[in-house]
């Protein structure tokens, strides 16, 4: 392994891929992209989706051939017939979701298809000696005889990394490693990537989330258009910055930050109580006001917001809608009194994903169980509007929604609630997982219906993104709304202080 | 099945706009319209493997296209028609029930219960209708729908407590029932020259194609077969489309069963046992998706006259009836496969 070599750019590069082009059919992906990585680096890489950043790095691990351009690995070029012949020269790639043979014992997982033998028998000795050394040396605890199921989501992680490790792999490729982790294990991930640098192991870091780039990486690449729209070193890297290089256009054009004078309260909130989540929560919101929701995961907002909406247990204390006084009893009556939600996972909560664009645009709007004949034209006419204010890039109406993109799906999650008339919109998570140009559309018509005097809560984990669209904003710590700060004077270093409990 | 191998190349084709450009006629279909090929392509391959079967029978078998034939083949499949549409809602719902070929032979025994009463035939008609409808709805949809329970037990338990139920009252004997007027025309009469079951199967045919399509009843059953929790989030009522779902289900099955015991002119422990496997292979050819939320009546239909032109056609040729469970079963796993493969590339 060689030395850190951090000073010369280029020279000293572990893994360096230049002039990188490559074209599915007539669509160009990447045209001539330089990239590279050097021992003990971390190399961030982001991108809006189809920005080109996952096809450069399934080039860089031999899943896909450039079509022309050079990769060298330590100073000798090389061409990689499949992910397995760049694994054997040291490049191992860290997938989103980790597979693994649940059955199987941890020890199995890490030397899947390599467990060593003697003779015809495995020697189980030998296996789990060299799988309790690579855990060793992620510092983990974790017991190798027990069956892969039982892992948590950073521990299905932690495996996939030892097996890399287990084949001596000097670089390390992750792909948005954190999307499916919580902040806790996120940071978890991060101490074991911290050691990894310092073992001399070079890593890319795939992400669509910039406070991950800030925690562990050196180097940020921004690409767009399957090109390189700008390197630059992780301190200068601030949000603003990234966010530019990524949609190529200004902030300004990004977040649609406008004034409303706020007007009656439409959604007061009192004493509100849910045992195990949240404690005497009180708040206000006015027509066309936008109120955010901070704090870490599991500090209890998304729970806040769904048993507003009455999608779980009925809270205690009391809720007023337009002044009336209301007590949720499942999601059928809070649509009643004027109470939507978009919900955050789409997959599980959002979208019924078989069904069309038009079957779920027009979901909520259909709810009731008549057997009175629909307006098909009218529902149509619906769906073409939103298909068209929204911008929802699809083929046509009838397209099943899984067959779009992220960003398109969670317009469509937002289209449901439109044009109903809704009082107040409570949004969980609006632009989880959307790339940065899908999150400016979703911005821009939260902006729209505070205009129209809708009265909207958001609970986001990007806090610059609260700062950024929210009137106000309530911090949760524990399960208790530890402060309500206004957006415009406030800042994320303080957000961030009050949701760790760092001020109180 | 060239029909269906068209329909799974135009899949295959790679294309980031997740629209892949068609080929030949499904070409035409799709610019036709999406809506006409989103709905047909599910049922594509069944529907083609009908034609070619039809047109193949029709060269070689003298008897095959003539009106008492096809007479005959819809009329005895009358009970196979009403049972699978019952299914098919609950199949859209992501559910399934065992016990639609139970509650088709206790709606006979119903009949003959009520008639042995000296009730007339239109309410005995109504009593076994009714009593699949609780009996689907209030006792399976409720257990399923509102408690939560698994469709697979609730259903196999009420198939094996139904048919326990029938053999326990008819000790295992075949109930003769005299057939008088209204009751009898159920099962013999004729409309237009047109056999009454052809009729009833037609009717149920289009009322439900109507109430999927076109009711929001209909359109949730797809949304709770597709995903329940986005479905109660938008704030259907997933309990009743479920129980709903259910009652249809042994609403089918009863009418079969009513059908069945005016065309024989008895109620028969056994006559249903069968059925209900054919039922699920008939909605399953017809593009239904047992994952829910995927499929409909006119798919239904398709999978129904298959397997009804596939038996009669074996029969015709003189194949032995052992052999037609055989090639029903072929053909129905060559189906699934077809659109497992084609699901996959979908998504």
């Amino acid at each position: 392994m060689s030395e850190p070599d951090a000073t010369a750019h280029g020279r000293g590069a572990l893994l360096e891929l230049s002039g990188i082009h490559k074209r599915f059919g007539s669509t160009p992906a990447l045209r001539g992209v330089d990239f590279g990585v050097r021992p003990g680096e971390v190399h961030a890489l982001l991108g809006q989706n189809g920005s080109g950043k996952s096809t450069l790095m399934k080039v860089a691990y031999g899943e896909l051939s450039p079509t022309s351009g050079r990769l060298v690995l330590d100073g000798v070029e090389r061409t990689f017939a499949s992910p397995q012949a760049a694994l054997d020269a040291g490049i191992a790639a860290v997938p989103q979701e980790v597979p693994l043979v649940d059955s199987l014992s941890i020890v199995e997982n890490i030397l899947l298809g390599r467990l060593p033998t003697h003779g015809l028998r495995v020697d189980w000795g030998r296996a789990k000696r060299r799988a309790v050394d690579v855990l060793t040396m992620l510092n983990a605890e974790i017991d190798p005889d027990a069956p892969a199921r039982r892992l948590r989501p950073s521990e299905r992680q932690v495996v996939a990394i030892a097996r890399a490790l287990a084949v001596d792999a000097r670089i390390l490729i992750f792909d948005e490693p954190t999307s499916s982790l919580t902040a806790e294990h996120a940071s978890t991930l991060f101490g074991i990537i911290r050691q990894l640098k310092e073992r001399g192991v070079g890593m890319v870091f795939i992400s669509q989330r910039l406070q991950d780039v800030h925690e562990v990486s050196d180097r940020v690449t921004v690409m767009r258009d399957g090109l390189v729209a700008g390197i630059l070193p992780a301190d200068e890297a601030d949000h603003d910055t990234i966010t530019e290089l990524m949609i190529g256009r200004s902030l300004n054009e990004y977040f649609h930050k406008r004034e409303v004078e706020p007007g009656e309260p439409l959604l007061e909130v009192e004493a509100l109580t849910l045992p195990g989540s949240f404690e005497d929560a009180a708040f206000r919101v006015r027509a066309g006001e936008v109120v955010g929701l901070a704090g870490l995961v599991g500090c209890g907002r998304v729970d806040l917001l769904r048993s507003i909406y009455g999608a779980d247990h009925p809270p205690q204390g009391r809720i007023r809608v337009s002044g009336r006084d209301y007590r949720p009893r499942g999601p059928a009556s809070s649509v009643r009194v004027g109470v939507g939600m978009v919900t955050g996972d789409r997959k599980v909560e959002g979208l019924v994903m078989p069904l069309s664009v038009h079957e779920n645009v027009c979901m909520v709007r259909n709810r009731r169980l008549s057997l009175r004949p629909l307006h098909h034209a009218a529902d149509r006419r619906v769906t073409r509007r939103l298909m068209q204010r929204l911008h929802i890039q699809a083929p046509h109406a009838d397209v099943p929604v899984q067959r779009l993109s992220g960003g398109n799906q969670q317009k469509v999650v937002l289209a449901k609630w439109l044009g109903l008339d809704m009082k107040v919109l409570l949004l969980d998570e609006p632009t989880r997982g959307v790339d940065v140009g899908a999150k400016a559309e979703i911005y821009r018509i939260i902006s729209e219906l505070a205009e129209s005097g809708v009265g909207m809560v958001v609970s986001s984990s990007e806090n610059p993104e609260l700062l950024g669209i929210c009137d106000r904003i309530l911090v949760m710590f524990r399960g208790r709304i530890v402060a309500e700060l206004d957006a415009k004077e406030t800042s994320e270093r303080e957000v961030v202080a009050f949701a760790t409990g760092a001020a109180a | 099945m060239s029909g269906a191998d068209e329909v799974q190349r135009d899949d295959m084709l790679p294309d980031a706009s997740g629209s892949p450009p068609a080929a030949g006629w499904s070409r035409g279909l799709r610019r036709g319209g999406g809506w006409i090929y989103a709905r047909v392509r599910v049922y594509a391959g069944a529907l083609s493997a009908l034609v070619i079967l039809g047109a193949y029978l029709t060269a070689t078998q003298p008897f095959f296209l003539t009106r008492a034939n096809i007479y005959n083949i819809l009329s005895g499949n009358a009970d196979l028609m009403l049972i699978s549409i019952g299914l098919t809602f609950v199949v859209l719902s992501a559910g399934f029930d065992l016990s639609v070929g139970a509650m088709a032979a206790a709606a006979g025994l119903a009949v003959y219960e009520v008639f042995q009463a000296g009730l007339p035939s239109g309410i005995a008609v109504f009593v076994a209708l009714s009593l699949g409808a609780l009996v689907g709805g209030g006792v399976n949809g409720v257990l399923i729908g509102k408690f939560k329970l698994s469709f697979f037990v609730v259903t196999l338990g009420m198939m094996s407590l139904v048919s326990g139920a029938v053999d326990v009252i008819t000790n295992g004997e075949t109930e003769t029932i005299g057939n008088t007027g209204f009751f009898y025309s159920i099962g013999n009469g004729s409309v237009l020259g047109v056999p009454a079951p052809i009729w009833i199967s037609l009717a149920a045919l289009v009322i439900a194609a109507l109430v999927l399509n076109h009711t929001a009843f209909g359109r949730a059953v797809y949304a709770v077969g597709g995903n329940p929790e986005a479905a109660r989030l938008a704030g259907i009522d997933v309990t009743l489309v479920l129980i709903l779902v259910y009652a249809i289900a042994g609403l089918g099955a009863a009418l079969a069963g009513v059908v069945d015991a005016s065309r024989l002119a008895s109620a028969a422990p056994s006559s249903g046992s069968s059925l209900t496997l054919t039922a699920a292979a008939a909605v399953l050819l017809g593009g239904t998706s047992f994952f829910g939320g995927i499929g409909g009546v006119a798919g239904t239909l398709v999978g129904v006259l298959l397997i009804s032109v596939l038996q009669n056609g074996l029969g015709l040729m003189g194949v032995s009836a052992f052999w037609q469970g055989v090639v029903t079963g072929s053909v129905l796993i060559a189906a699934v496969a077809l659109d497992r493969l084609q699901t996959r590339k979908g998504t």
